[in-house]
């Protein structure tokens, strides 16, 4: 009776084991299916053998993101050892930083008016870190561009001489069509600006608006004094004859004949001051 | 020389013009009088005093000494006796009152302002010296780049009562003034401003009063200053008396009416032209055509106007500060001390600077 009994819980421990392992099984295939989401989740390790595809030039398309990097090669332009040797330097410097380093390449074709919001765009859809300075290849249009973001921001604002600095730097190896070491100096470029510390909001201010502000000083300083000078040597000239006070006038003689009249037409024109070509938020290093 | 000094006829004491009572006072016993009591009792005395053929010959004989020695202007420096001491004086031909530097008493050269010199009208100090030196007090008070002690006690009590004299002209003209009046009105409607302009044809004419205009009639003080003192109210204008003058400086004339004549004939076209204009209303432009004016009746007057008034070297420079003895209205150069100037300056293009600079921390 007892073995009959334990027979069937058994049997009824074996059912719901393997309902829960079919159930698992099928959940897991589920998560399978989320991996494959265009939107990967930092952390999570790509599979390369799913996201590499090589092309008919061997090029590989890599597609990785972790917490210290990411390169998400769509157009391409990274062979696999040129991918690897660019994560490797891309982890070292965002180990070194604090910084996320991203590199995306893309075949959107974007013109370079807009290649600041449609890579904001791109980089508000991904699940990038909060930190983080990204280089953009667009393949199709030929522009490329500095996007920075969170902290980092704090290290080029305001002083476009540092994302001036990086794109010189790249400017050879871009032109002669080498993108791995324009990469690779915009990675060592863009640590040497953190090395460098953020822009001191003063000096910057000094630099830029001091030169207006100091002619403007020393002009509103010399009116000051002679205005001033002024006042105190001609005091009182005015006031010194009340005409209507010591005048009277008995009229004899008045006539007011209406001669002709004239109208003339002036066209307002409207003030367009709502220019719609995109502003920087001082992010950006526009697109070159 | 004839000069005068008023004396209080209960002590003997000198009699001083209050300008705040505007009565006659003495300072010893501190009797109080009536201009029209101190000119009764001191009439006689004026008419003896006004006139004294020695005087005349010495200050001719003066005037030829100055000459000789080359002095070209009027301002030559004439003698006189002090009729309460006795000391022997130096003044400026011009001068008609002073006070006696060696008593301090009061007194009046009658014969300065005899015969063509007399004056028609005197406006007396209303503004007595605590008020005048309260109002440059209040003024150089508001003044942060005074040099250092300008205010002080030894300024305030370098300000002395002064009568200048001034020739003034009342005219009645008949005028005619021809114009071209424009009416002009503007508005909108969509994108369009219209400018609608009515023009017209004016006339006016008829007869023109113009009163109390006015030319300094001493040259040898800044015309600036002269003029910039007025307006004086000459409805408060007295018959002139020379007591009272009594207790401040007075200046003769030098300049007669034919020296100023062209000046106020000048000042009186424009008025007559402004006067008509002024009765063109209802236009936004007036365009003069044609503007002819022909004096009927024309009257001089030559008058002595109150001023307390100081002078101050300064940089070399001498300043004049004047006060009107009637209304308070002051005129001056006061020195500037620029090196103080220069510093606020100075403070004031590094704040804009830092403000600048700030601004650019703000918004870069």
């Amino acid at each position: 009776m007892i073995k009959q009994v334990s027979l069937k819980l058994s049997a009824v421990l074996l059912i719901a084991l393997l309902l829960m392992a079919s159930a698992f099984t099928a959940f897991a295939e589920q998560a399978d299916e989320n991996d494959d989401f265009e939107t990967p989740q930092v952390g999570d390790v790509v599979d390369q053998d799913d996201t590499q595809e090589e092309d008919s030039a061997g090029y590989s398309r890599v597609s990785v993101i972790e917490q210290t990097y990411a390169l998400t090669d769509d157009a391409g332009l990274f062979s696999e050892a040129e991918a690897a040797t660019l994560q490797q330097r891309l982890d070292e410097a965002g180990k070194a930083t604090g910084w996320q380093f991203i590199v995306h390449t893309s075949n959107d074709g974007v013109s370079s008016n807009n290649m600041t919001n449609h890579y904001d765009s791109y980089y508000n859809s991904q699940a990038f870190q909060k930190d983080a300075i990204m280089l953009v290849f667009d393949n199709a249009s030929n522009n490329r561009i500095i996007l920075t973001y969170g902290g980092v921001k704090d290290y080029f604002k305001g002083d476009a001489a540092r994302y001036d600095d990086i794109k010189s730097a790249m400017k050879p190896y871009l032109n002669s069509g080498d993108n791995l070491n324009a990469a690779l100096t915009f990675v060592d470029k863009a640590q040497a600006v953190y090395k460098m510390g953020k822009t001191n909001a003063f000096l910057l201010s000094l630099k830029k608006v001091g030169p207006f502000s100091g002619i403007a000083g020393v002009i509103i300083g010399v009116i000051f004094f002679f205005i001033t000078k002024s006042r105190y040597k001609n005091m009182g000239k005015s006031g010194t004859y009340d005409l209507a006070a010591n005048s009277k006038v008995d009229l004899q003689d008045v006539e007011d004949t209406f001669v002709t009249q004239h109208t003339t037409v002036r066209t307002i024109e409207k003030n367009n001051d709502s220019d719609s070509s995109p502003s920087s938020d001082g992010h950006s290093s526009g697109s070159f | 020389m004839a000069t005068m000094s008023y004396k209080c006829p209960n002590c003997d004491g000198p009699l001083k013009f209050d300008p705040g009572k505007q009565l006659f006072f003495c300072e010893y016993c501190f009797g109080e009088f009536t201009p029209d009591k101190v000119q009764e009792m001191n009439e006689q005395k004026e008419q003896r005093e006004t006139y004294d053929e020695r005087e005349v010959n010495r200050a001719e004989k003066q005037k030829e000494e100055a000459k000789a020695q080359g002095v070209e202007s009027d301002d030559y420096p004439v003698s006189y006796t002090c009729p309460s001491c006795g000391a022997e004086i130096v003044t400026s031909s011009t001068t008609a009152a002073t006070t006696c530097f060696y008593c301090y008493n009061p007194v009046v050269l009658g014969s300065r302002l005899s015969g063509d010199f007399n004056p028609d009208r005197v406006v007396p100090f209303e503004l007595t010296k605590e008020n005048a030196t309260e109002r440059f007090l209040a003024m150089c008070g508001k003044k942060w780049f005074l040099p250092k002690g300008f205010t002080g006690k030894q300024q305030v009590q370098k300000l002395n009562g002064v009568y200048f004299p001034y020739w003034y002209a009342d005219e009645e003209k008949t005028a005619h003034l021809t114009a071209t009046g424009k009416k002009i009105r503007t508005w909108r409607s969509g994108n369009k401003e219209y400018t609608e302009t009515k023009i017209y044809h004016v006339v006016r004419g008829g007869n023109v009063i113009i009163n109390n205009v006015f030319e300094r009639a001493l040259k040898s003080e800044s015309r600036d200053m002269l003029q910039s003192v007025h307006p004086y109210d000459l409805t408060k204008a007295k018959p002139f008396a020379m007591s009272y003058l009594s207790g401040f400086q007075a200046e003769k004339r030098d300049l007669d009416k034919k020296d100023v004549e062209p000046t106020i004939e000048k000042k009186m076209h424009d008025y007559a032209e402004q006067v008509l204009k002024n009765t063109m209303e209802g236009y936004d432009v007036i365009e003069t055509e044609s503007f002819n004016e022909k004096t009927d009746l024309s009257a001089y007057t030559y008058n002595l106007m109150p001023v307390w008034m100081m002078t101050y070297k300064f940089n070399g420079e001498l300043l004049p500060f004047a006060i009107n003895g009637q209304t308070g209205k002051a005129y001056g150069q006061l020195p500037v001390n620029k090196g103080k100037l220069a510093a606020v300056s100075a403070a004031v293009a590094v704040i804009i600077f830092i403000i600048g600079v700030l601004g650019g921390m703000l918004f870069l």
